[in-house]
């Protein structure tokens, strides 16, 4: 019985801590891009904060010097994408919340997202205020609480009576709460991009010749529906629908 | 009575809502001030029951000395119910000329009182010099006759010199027999303040109707702001015997700066017809010596304003929170350069964002004077929250008329500010006023201690799904356990079976003590109990039943075994009777019969 309990804590700890972290050389970089943002190279900055980034580290600090960077050279789109993908990674950081609103306010679509009534609209709150991360670690102990509980249910037959009722607490919660992971991970697969070039056509199917649906505008967040070819098949704000070239977007 | 009433009741109307906000006291005095319209409506209407009251008519003229080319005005004014009344009979006036310039009502509301009068205007012109007495005027009106005062008035000859500028090609001579037509320019005030308003007026004296079209070319002003101030005068003048019509066309000027200016001389062209030949008249010029405003008692904050001014200042509220902006309106009203006029001096606000004013103005030329008002407005947000007071805004003006310089000062304001957050997600201004503000995206972060790769999702490593598993697995260990507990508990077989190597080895201690006192005797025996006590454990039966006969045949012993439990029993039964001496011998029967429950344990428990 020991060791694996034993085992079993040190998973859990290897969970929560056993990130992998970066060296001294990558924590010079950013030094380094800082200092040139500092001195207003923002061109120079761009490519520091990229470089860290093609080492493989997702960090939303990165992302969000790089798009503050991004914002300071009038790249827009870039600027937006950066925010987006630092927001993913840590989405109630306020900082990245202001200097994306306050992009998204200089761009020219405006897109407003329908007000949906109140379940719905806190629905989104939780599936965009946090990560799949932190979704997956209340999950976890949650989890692990129903275990412990049945543990106990099973070991302690004095108490069963009582021991029904967290059970049963902890076991829909645990549905619920694993319900919502698959929902957030559902929600977080389903691929955003941002327009990179000042305009573009939408338009009604995947072909030059085709109507114009719609146009948008550098900085404009789309999802993605579908891929084929060059084509890829976008919903603007839940609404307005049309394929657009995949070179004129990039994904977050 | 009623009729008039109705307008005042509108006009007192927006005072309900002139800042858009209704609060309480502006309904309270609302009401007040309807319900007291109300009531002298009634006793309007009563009034006018009973008869038409006029509490007032009288003659008055605007001098009562003038040349003999000059004009005066008559006005014959009828105070109290004025709804209906009949135009008034004039005097006989055999010394004048006497010209209608028409009538004209005006209505006032003084403490609660409504004064109407109607004014009927004409204009005398004396046909000779002397001194004359205009007679009373009458009014009949429902029977009732009112008078007017006589009135006496002194025609000097030849023209005022107040009114006659001594330059000019050619001087007017009220003697000499004058052309048919001719012009003339004049200022009502040669000697001005830098800013002050004059007058110049271009009169176009006719002795015979023009047949042709004409062309006026107006003077050059150098040096001057002008205004036109409309409408064109008509009317008759006497020079030099012959009554001329006269038009003139007054225009507004405001000396920029000092010094001594010349008014260049206007034209006027009388195009030919077929009547008569073409005709350019040209007008004298005007010299205008400009003053300095005076150095004594100019206050610091004097930024050119001459004329007279009045000052009032509105704010929008007096409470509002942190991101809610107040705008404090400041007008000026009055006469003089309304267009040119500068800002007022704004007072110092350390507890408030203050932003660039939004001004207008609105200038009349009504009764020949530049008149108006310039509104400023300011917004301004609060910076924190508290109770702060807005110092009056003050505005310095150099009154010509009075030749002395004047402060105005607003009113004092106390603004409460409540807290609020102020959320800058929320407020989505446009591009202009993100400049407006300064506002600006967030700045970098600074390198942190560690930079952690979150990128990855726990569930696309493994180590996730085994803290997934593995507890489950303790779980089912955890089952497995108290399965376990509970059949110790419940199955004495089953303990018995689960005890039954443990008391072997523990009775087998015992005899290796008594193998190391050489006690044959005691050794045998616990061997012997040791292991028909294991075998009655494992099987489940009285450990009496166990015999060397029944272990032969008992099948549940596995027969590769068998031999080894035989002969250590056996060996045990010949014990008792012979002693074996040896202790090698005794030491390798307990190794034997160890080794024999170690492998008896292992083959039962698989």
């Amino acid at each position: 019985m020991t060791p694996s309990l034993f085992r079993l804590i040190w998973v859990v700890f290897f969970i929560m801590v056993g990130r992998a972290t970066a060296t001294e050389a990558l924590l010079a970089e950013l030094e380094k891009a800082n200092q040139l943002y500092e001195a207003e190279q923002y061109e120079a900055a761009i490519e520091h904060y990229q470089a860290i980034i093609a080492q493989g580290i997702e960090n939303p600090l990165v992302y969000y010097n790089l798009g503050n960077a991004f914002f300071k050279s009038n790249q827009l789109g870039n600027a937006i994408l950066s925010y987006e993908r630092a927001r993913r990674l840590a989405p109630r950081d306020e900082d990245i919340l202001v200097n994306l609103e306050f992009t998204r306010a200089q761009i020219v679509d405006r897109v407003e997202l329908p007000d949906e009534g109140f379940l719905i609209n806190s629905y989104h709150f939780l599936l965009t205020r946090f990560t799949v991360n932190e979704v997956l670690r209340v999950g976890y102990v949650i989890y692990l609480l129903l275990i412990l509980n049945m543990a106990l249910w099973i070991l302690v037959r004095r108490f069963r009576r009582w021991l029904v009722y967290p059970l049963v607490l902890f076991f829909v919660l645990t549905l619920m709460v694993g319900g919502f992971c698959y929902l957030k991970i559902q929600h977080d697969q389903v691929p955003t991009a941002v327009v990179m070039v000042t305009q573009t056509n939408v338009m009604t199917g995947p072909g030059e010749n085709l109507q114009v649906a719609f146009k948008v505008h550098e900085g404009t967040i789309l999802s993605i529906l579908e891929t084929r070819g060059e084509w890829v098949e976008v919903v603007l704000a839940g609404k307005l629908r049309g394929w657009v070239k995949k070179e004129t977007l990039v994904e977050v | 009575m009623r009729l008039f009433l109705i307008p005042v009741m509108i006009l007192t109307f927006p005072t309900l809502k002139s800042d858009g906000m209704l609060t309480t006291r502006h309904i309270v005095l609302g009401l007040i001030s309807w319900v007291l319209l109300g009531i002298l409506a009634i006793d309007g209407l009563f009034s006018v029951a009973e008869s038409a009251q006029i509490s007032q008519f009288r003659a008055e003229v605007d001098r009562t000395s003038l040349a003999q080319n000059e004009t005066v005005n008559y006005r014959l004014i009828i105070e109290g119910d004025v709804t209906n009344v009949p135009t008034p009979t004039l005097p006989p006036l055999n010394e004048f000329q006497a010209y209608s310039s028409g009538r004209s009502q005006n209505i006032s509301i003084v403490n609660g009182r409504i004064q109407a009068s109607v004014t009927f205007n004409y204009i005398l012109q004396p046909k000779q010099p002397g001194k004359f007495t205009i007679a009373p005027a009458t009014l009949t009106v429902d029977g009732k006759t009112y008078q007017t005062q006589s009135l006496t008035i002194e025609v000097t000859p030849g023209r005022a010199p107040a009114n006659m500028p001594p330059q000019g090609s050619r001087p007017p001579s009220s003697q000499q027999p004058r052309a048919d037509y001719f012009v003339e320019l004049s200022v009502d005030n040669d000697t001005p303040y830098v800013n002050e308003m004059i007058t110049l007026s271009f009169r176009f004296y006719r002795a015979r109707n023009v047949m042709g079209g004409l062309n006026y070319t107006k003077p050059k002003t150098n040096g001057f702001w002008s205004q036109d101030l409309p409408p064109q005068l008509d009317y008759r003048e006497n020079v030099g015997g012959k009554t001329y019509l006269v038009a003139e066309l007054r225009t507004a000027l405001f000396p920029t700066a000092s010094g001594t200016y010349t008014i260049e001389p206007a034209t006027l062209q009388i195009r030919g017809t077929f009547f008569q030949a073409a005709q350019t008249l040209r007008s004298n010029a005007v010299t205008v010596k400009v003053k300095p405003l005076p150095t004594a008692g100019r206050p610091a904050n004097f930024s050119g304003a001459v004329g007279q001014y009045r000052l009032s200042t509105k704010v929008s509220q007096t409470e509002t929170d942190l991101n809610t902006p107040i705008t404090l309106t400041v007008t000026l009203s009055g006469k003089g350069n309304i267009e040119m006029l500068s800002e007022p001096s704004w007072p110092e606000l350390p507890d408030f964002k203050f932003y660039d004013s939004n001004s207008s103005s609105n200038v009349k030329t009504d009764n020949y004077v530049v008149s108006g008002s310039k509104t400023y407005e300011k917004v301004l947000i609060p910076k924190r929250t508290g109770t702060f007071t807005i110092e009056p805004v003050t505005f310095s003006y150099f009154d010509p008329k009075s030749e002395r310089y004047r402060t105005l000062k607003s009113e004092t304001y106390e603004i409460k500010v409540y807290g609020a957050e102020i959320d800058e997600r929320e407020t989505n201004l446009s591009r202009q006023d993100i400049r407006l503000l300064g506002r600006d995206i967030r700045h970098i972060k600074p390198v942190p201690a560690v930079l952690q790769n979150r990128g990855i999702w726990y569930t696309e490593r493994l180590s996730f799904w085994l803290a997934i598993i593995l507890p489950l697995g303790g779980l089912i260990g955890v089952f497995g356990y108290q399965r376990h507990r509970e059949r110790l508990e419940a199955d004495s077989g089953y303990a018995r079976s689960r005890q039954a190597a443990k008391m072997a080895h523990k009775r087998l201690s015992t005899a290796k003590m008594h193998l190391t006192t050489h006690d044959s005797a005691a050794f045998h025996a616990e061997v012997q109990h040791a292991l028909t006590h294991y075998l009655a454990d494992k099987l489940n039966v009285p450990a009496g039943s166990i015999t060397l006969d029944r272990v032969r045949s008992l099948p549940s012993i596995p027969e590769a075994l068998r031999p080894t439990v035989v002969s250590i029993l056996e060996k045990c039964d010949l014990a008792r009777f012979a002693p074996v001496q040896h202790v090698s011998e005794m030491s390798e029967t307990l190794t034997t019969t160890q080794k024999l429950i170690t492998d008896l344990d292992k083959t039962w428990n698989g």
